[in-house]
């Protein structure tokens, strides 16, 4: 199997079982990319992108939502990391940082 | 839970929501980075309670505990010859996201990489942030209830070096 299908497989893979750990009334959608950790090693990159008005995900619900597309891939003998992020369009981002001209 | 990690969880929080209004990113990254070492003092304290034990003299704790490394501690976490049961695994799950993140926080000046490829790029929120800390306070929960026998086991783990021929 090539890797552009190996990803693509994941990429579906990760989307059911989140879609199913939540269901559609949650989650706007999902984006997986592949990439790399901190040390290098192959990993995905999982973002839900959640609908408005959603409570923030607690601990629990993302350490769930972690075991199950890191056990969805290990069932297709893919052991990447999925490194999860949630975000909503309500959160409160950082401010800029960038240096005043 | 060990005290020092109990107050490093309280500091996160306390970070976190330090700012009003707009959240600082300096806040943000030390809140998470906060979370994780949290979570690593509690595996290097489980280790040298473990194999040494906290009434025996410092030179012999101290160096049990400082024998965890980040690197092989997530390595160790990961394979799967030891994370074997859903409650090791989930440790593992929490020290590998939660350590990107740290080391994100702590040395990376671009926004993440994954929100870069976004239209509605961001830097760390504040959501993401309370979320991390209490990441690390389930993990720091599992790892407190783990059976006798799994924490001798993933202490030593955690703490000898695997020789390869």
């Amino acid at each position: 199997m090539s890797q552009s299908q190996k990803d693509r497989d994941a990429e579906a893979a990760i989307k059911a079982a989140i879609f199913a750990l939540f269901g559609p009334e949650t989650i706007e959608r999902i984006a997986v990319f592949p990439g790399e950790d901190e040390a290098g090693e192959p990993g995905l990159s999982v973002t839900i992108f959640l609908k408005s008005g959603q409570n923030r995900m607690s601990g629990r619900r993302l350490l769930d939502t972690i075991a199950a597309a890191a056990t969805t891939l290990r069932e297709r003998e893919d052991y990447r990391f999925p490194f999860v992020t949630f975000l909503s369009p309500d959160d409160e981002g950082a401010e800029d940082t960038q240096p005043s001209a | 839970m060990w005290s020092l990690v109990m107050h490093q969880l309280e500091n996160a929080r306390a970070i976190a929501a330090l700012d009003k209004g707009r959240p600082r990113q300096a806040s943000l990254r030390r809140a998470v980075s906060t979370a994780y070492y949290a979570l690593f003092q509690a595996l290097c304290e489980m280790c040298a309670d473990e194999l040494v034990g906290w009434g025996k003299p410092w030179e012999s704790f101290t160096p049990i505990f400082r024998a965890v490394e980040h690197g092989r501690a997530a390595q160790t976490l990961s394979q799967r010859n030891l994370a074997n049961t859903p409650e090791l695994q989930r440790i593992g799950y929490v020290f590998k996201e939660l350590q990107a993140a740290r080391e994100w926080a702590d040395y990376n000046p671009e926004p993440r990489p994954k929100f870069e490829l976004e239209a509605n790029a961001s830097r760390f929120t504040r959501s993401e942030a309370l979320t991390f800390i209490e990441l690390a306070e389930e993990a720091v929960q599992i790892l407190d209830h783990l059976a006798a026998g799994e924490r001798l086991k993933l202490a030593t783990r955690l703490v000898a070096k695997t020789r390869h021929p």
